[in-house]
């Protein structure tokens, strides 16, 4: 016997991973998979586990100096009245606009500018022992996103993007990748088309145009689509993903802003200009939990909203002061009929619906979303948590009714049945 | 079944293919993790390997037809953060002769059932530099051949063959093993795709 008959002994036999470790880690991998694919959002940009470290490096923007001047001058009751007087002067103008109403069979286009963080490669030296911070880089990966949304929840969509070049944080870090020989980094000039499977435009005909009660509903996470994580800041985040959308009914997008001047912690920027370098408004949420500020930069003389940046707000391990970690410019949206030249074969084809459930009751809150695999989409809206689901449904019926439960038994007493 | 270089290129515009990598060698990659660090790190680490795949997709190398060790190569990449826990889990095992990676609430006895030979050959492991310990236990527990451990750390040929005899040799000394006696044991697993 030598010595690698003996290590092959070592610890053999280990029992496989756990089903539900191994559920887990696919629905992670699924919900990373699915978030490429949705237009981008706002809480993605953000690093998701402990993966994502930039070295302390000094980067400062020039919007945080205006977030200075703006508060350092003003008093606290100043800054929010000047704060509530632009929101709802820009109120005013949104509730002038014309909006479009989409039809059933129309789709939603976007086209934006985005760029979030990511982690891309490990200095050569760190094979040998563990990382220090600075052998990881962390680029800023832009993107031009286009995406195709239907407005029914029946067909496929369609998301294309093209990767920029890869952007350092701090020229120090930058400094450091060329020192370790230049390991490759994302591919700039890269093209995804896609069908897209994500969630469905909000329906703006069913939002109340009383602020009050538009933010008591954004803030119960209760409108279907605009969901998320508790808290002020994700709050704030929420109301920023529907007011990019201009084909929402100009009384909606008016309450929201008036909403926003409602909302504690928001304050005034001033002046600012969007990530594509358009002039804009900007106004911005210090979420001191996570340590990133939210800015949402807004055009006072048609009430778009022109673009997002999301900054660190102290120095720390992640990096200094005002590094910008992730981006999004929003160029054009508009009603459209089809999803364009060049779509992939299965974009616009249409697709079962599944319902997601919160309790095995045809009453409880409901997510609707498209899928072939209802327990797999439905898993996505608990990562983590894994909890059993049972498929219900009519024969003949496209709509999976996906309920909380570990029994058959439940698809009967709903009048449903199992569904393979 | 499609070669997994297939399922990659598709998955570039079509990401939800990826998720047949996923269903083919997350077993085996969280087995090698598991039998490197523990269940628990396992659980994360193994998860984090193919959300690493997948976002650097567009960087494999498609005439590889299979991911294995690529898959290899990144988990033993998101391992290294946790190289001086193994190193200590090591220790633990080597002093205490009870491994203390094994859920303790199965098979006690075969945890306390550690024989001198093992925990020399434990700690022997423990005192390998850490691209030795990845390039052995690679060959021995992840089963790579020469070439695709080459692959999987991104290094030549030679160098893993190098650093194979040196970490063999190291393993040896304490154990007893006549260097000579295991020169005839063939190091044979050079074949295969390169």
């Amino acid at each position: 016997m030598n010595e690698i008959d003996l290590l092959r002994e070592l610890r053999a036999g280990l029992p496989g991973p756990r089903p539900e470790t191994e559920s887990a880690a696919r629905a992670a991998l699924v919900w990373r998979v699915e978030s490429l694919s949705a237009p981008a959002r706002r809480r993605q940009w953000l690093p998701t586990s402990r993966g994502v470290r930039i070295a302390a490096i000094g980067f400062a923007l020039a919007v945080i100096a205006a977030v200075v001047s703006v508060t350092g001058v003003a008093g606290r009751g100043e800054t929010e009245t000047a704060l509530a007087r632009v929101l709802n002067q820009v109120a005013d103008v949104a509730s002038e606009q014309q909006s479009q109403s989409p039809g059933p069979h129309q789709f939603l286009y976007t086209r934006s500018r985005s760029a979030y963080l990511s982690t891309v490669a490990f200095a050569p030296g760190c094979e040998e022992r563990p990382c220090e911070a600075s052998e990881e880089w962390s680029v800023l990966v832009p993107r031009r996103n286009e995406s195709w949304v239907p407005f029914d929840g029946f067909r496929f969509g369609r998301v294309r993007s093209v990767t920029g070049k890869p952007e350092f944080v701090s020229e120090v870090q930058r400094a450091a990748w060329v020192a370790a020989g230049s390991p490759p980094l994302a591919r700039a000039g890269q093209v995804e088309d896609s069908t897209l499977t994500g969630g469905v435009p909000l329906d703006g005909e069913d939002l109340p145009t009383d602020p009050a009660a538009l933010r008591r509903l954004v803030e119960a996470r209760e409108i279907p689509g605009v969901e998320g994580p508790p808290g002020e800041a994700e709050t704030f985040v929420l109301i920023g993903d529907m007011l990019r959308h201009a084909y929402l009914p100009a009384s909606v997008r008016a309450a929201l802003y008036e909403a926003t001047a409602e909302l504690p912690g928001v304050e005034l920027l001033g002046a600012v200009e969007d990530p594509a370098g358009r002039p804009g408004t900007g106004i911005a949420y210090a979420d001191r939990k996570r340590g990133v500020r939210h800015e949402l930069i807004l055009d006072p003389e048609t009430s778009a909203l022109l673009g997002e940046r999301d900054s660190l707000i102290r120095s720390g391990a992640h990096g200094f002061e005002g590094t910008t970690i992730g981006y999004a410019a929003y160029l054009e949206e508009k009603v459209v009929d089809s999803v364009g030249a060049g779509a992939p074969r299965g974009a616009a084809a249409t697709m079962p619906v599944v319902r997601c459930y919160d309790r095995a009751s045809l009453s409880a809150g409901v997510t609707v979303t498209r899928g072939n695999e209802p327990i797999l989409t439905c898993q996505m809206k608990w990562p983590g948590e894994a909890p059993n689901l049972v498929p219900c449904g009519r024969e003949g019926s496209k709509v999976t009714s996906v309920f909380p439960g570990s029994s058959p038994a439940v698809c009967r007493r709903l009048g449903l049945q199992l569904r393979p | 079944m499609i070669p997994d270089s297939e399922v990659i290129s598709a998955s570039a515009t079509a990401p939800a293919e990826f998720a047949a990598v996923f269903d083919r060698h997350f077993g085996a990659i969280h087995g090698y993790l598991q039998r490197r660090l523990g269940r628990d790190l396992a659980d994360e680490l193994a998860s984090q390997t193919f959300l690493v795949a997948f976002d650097s997709r567009s960087r494999y190398d498609h005439s590889r037809a299979d991911a294995r060790p690529w898959l290899f190569g990144i988990a033993t990449n998101v391992a290294h953060r946790h190289h001086r826990q193994e190193q200590r889990q090591l220790r633990a095992y080597e002093r205490n002769a009870v491994d203390p990676i094994l859920d303790p609430f199965d098979g006690v006895e075969e945890r306390a059932d550690a024989s001198n030979l093992r925990r020399r050959l434990v700690g022997a492991l423990a005192g390998l530099p850490g691209e030795e310990r990845d390039t052995l236990l690679l060959y021995a527990w992840a089963e790579l051949s020469y070439p695709e451990i080459a692959d999987a750390l991104g290094i030549p040929v030679g160098t893993v063959r190098s650093r194979l005899s040196r970490a063999r040799a190291r393993l040896r000394e304490p154990l007893g093993i006549d260097g000579a006696e295991a020169e005839h044991e063939p190091i044979s697993s050079d074949g295969g795709k390169s």
